[in-house]
């Protein structure tokens, strides 16, 4: 089964990382388990916790919002530039 | 998985690393389906390099006779024999190490494999005998050698038989009552790209044996023109979409692999993968939206809205896969900022840098230039011009042969039980590839907003060619380069570690 992620400690404050002893990954480490393939199957009829905090992914979509924004309409502008209407 | 399997006796072991069961027939077909993948990966790769040569006016490696049989192999083996082969191969893991099964039948895979397999050889034979210079969509009247079209019609059968394998192998493991629920979202989304394979493979057939009846002589004239292209691109593009589904079933894997992340939210993807099923064939009209056969209307609804519904399935997978990622990593402890938790992430890992960078360069690159391209009127100024390779690069090859890479470092590991040598170089493989093709990809869609064409050998022939569009040809050649030591270096890592790789039976393989 998937080992327990362990969960950032009261006493650490926010942002501060993982603590070497209790959330360094394992795969950094020769010769282990790579620690999230064990049983992978079950782990994908999960779901992740209750309630989810991802302002980072939502930062990315809003960048990706942007970009395709931009190119979107410098297209408009080109076809615009290309095809006159009178 | 509390269920007990349906293995036959000895037919089955427990993966040393997973825990997952693996069923030996399965994994048999696996490595045969998976090996013959890189050897036509390997094929295509190498017309990739010449193609890439060839367009670069400064070099112009090839003449136009094998410019046009190059870009037939490219296509075919890139495109059709590398991807469906490798695709199988994931249906099988999916529908038995994932579900707790044994494989349906030994028999319908042999039967599938072989056909597949002949199909494959029968076509490139075909184009290197130098009668088949149709490219990958083989427009007629342009007519080939009636070994192309046959092997094709080999390949897609071979294909459907194993898709039904899977199927069948689905039914067993429900009846049989080998897993607990439904089905994990990976195999739910394999499940999409089998059902939409099976679209695109009748597609296939409703177009291809009329056109190899008139090769053989056997009609007097050639399917309609208009008519072909409207039914080819119901297997040109859906087949497309069987990549993408098979590519985010294997992002969400990889995801659960390197970092433990857990899909966000089942019902919300799952619900995607029914939006590609339902519209991603009606998406297809995108190609022919500058064929006079079909309205305007037609042409609008498709594209314009259909397609929309296929594009939103993307962006929901495009969200969820990286926030499931960022959600795991601050249960980790990995809070700093909006970004320390992908600062974070174990990018000297090629399972994770691999899904990761084609998760990019898929949504980034791949699917804004997708939707612009797909919108009718903007269409107008970008069709034929090398700006559609440019996109699909970044979608097919940016995009799921990256991802297919990223599943193979742990596909090696695990089914063929053998260990990576070169390790750091395994490491930067991925950049490598990913930022070569990134490059060649950008600068196809600048040289065709600069008005060069696709599929010509020489677009630069009166000199009308600016300087930027030259500079972004060169562009193309030292992307494709790249991209090309990328793959090699991919494929001459992954042969070493098959054939000659240290064994690791009995132990968890060693962690990336």
């Amino acid at each position: 089964m998937t080992e327990p992620t362990p969960e950032p400690s009261a006493s650490q404050p926010e942002g501060a990382g993982p603590t070497e002893e209790t959330t360094r990954p394992a795969s950094e480490g020769k010769g282990q388990h790579p620690e999230e393939v064990l049983s992978a199957a079950a782990a994908l009829q999960q779901e992740g916790a209750d309630s989810h905090h991802t302002p980072g992914t939502v930062a990315l979509t809003f960048i990706f919002l942007l970009c395709f924004a931009v190119y979107y309409f410098a297209n408009w502008k080109a076809l615009a530039d290309v095809w006159h209407v009178r | 998985m509390s269920s007990v399997g349906n293995f036959l006796p000895n037919q089955s072991r427990t993966c040393d690393t997973t825990g997952l069961p693996v069923c030996l027939t399965a994994q048999f077909f696996i490595k045969a389906h998976a090996v013959c993948a890189v050897v036509f990966l390997l094929v295509g790769a190498i017309g990739a390099i010449l193609l890439a040569l060839t367009r670069w006016p400064a070099v112009q490696l090839l003449g136009p006779t094998w410019y046009y049989r190059t870009v037939t192999l490219h296509g075919i083996n890139m495109l059709i024999f590398w991807i469906l082969f490798f695709e199988v191969a994931v249906l099988y893991f999916c529908c038995t190490s994932l579900l707790n099964s044994r494989l349906f039948s030994r028999g319908v895979a042999w039967l599938g494999f072989v056909l597949m397999v002949v199909g494959a050889l029968m076509t490139d034979v075909a184009i290197f005998q130098g009668r088949s210079d149709v490219m990958m969509t083989s427009y007629v009247p342009l007519k080939a050698s009636p070994w192309f079209y046959l092997g094709l019609i080999l390949v897609a059968v071979g294909t459907l038989i194993g898709v039904v394998n899977y199927f069948l192998t689905l039914y067993i493991a429900k009846r049989d009552g080998t897993y607990d629920g439904s089905l994990p979202l990976v195999v739910f989304g394999a499940t999409a790209a089998a059902i939409i394979a099976v679209v695109a493979i009748l597609h296939g057939a409703v177009a291809l044996i009329p056109t190899w009846a008139w090769s053989m002589g056997w009609l007097s004239e050639p399917p309609d023109a208009a008519w072909y292209r409207l039914i080819w691109w119901g297997l040109g593009h859906v087949s497309q979409q069987v990549n993408v589904c098979a590519m985010v079933s294997v992002w969400y894997f990889l995801a659960t692999l390197t970092t433990g992340a857990k899909p966000l939210n089942q019902a919300v993807c799952r619900t995607a993968f029914v939006f590609y099923v339902l519209f991603i064939n009606l998406a297809s009209a995108h190609h022919l939206l500058v064929d006079p056969g079909v309205g305007a209307t037609w042409k609008i609804w498709n594209t314009s809205y259909a397609m929309y519904l296929a594009v939103l399935a993307s962006m929901i997978h495009g969200f969820t896969v990286p926030a499931s990622v960022e959600s795991a990593m601050r249960a980790k402890g990995y809070t700093k900022g909006l970004f320390g938790w992908l600062f974070a992430c174990p990018w000297k890992n090629p399972g994770f840098s691999a899904f990761f960078l084609s998760l990019v360069i898929f949504g980034f690159m791949g699917g804004i230039t997708g939707v612009t391209l797909g919108t009718q009127q903007i269409n107008i100024i970008a069709h034929n011009t090398l700006r559609i390779p440019g996109h699909f690069h970044a979608t097919v090859v940016g995009g799921t042969t990256l991802a297919f890479m990223g599943l193979t470092y742990y596909v090696v590991p695990l089914i063929f039980r053998r260990e990576y040598y070169a390790r750091p170089l395994a490491r930067i493989q991925p950049y490598l590839f990913g930022s070569g093709i990134a490059i060649m990809a950008l600068a196809m869609s600048f040289a065709g907003s600069y008005g060069v064409p696709r599929r010509v050998w020489d677009a630069d022939a009166g000199a009308n060619l600016s300087a930027g569009a030259n500079l972004m040809l060169a562009g193309v050649g030292l992307g494709g380069t790249l991209a090309f030591i990328g793959l090699l270096t991919f494929i001459l890592l992954t042969v070493a570690a098959v054939f000659f790789g240290k064994k690791n039976e009995g132990r968890p393989m060693t962690a990336w």
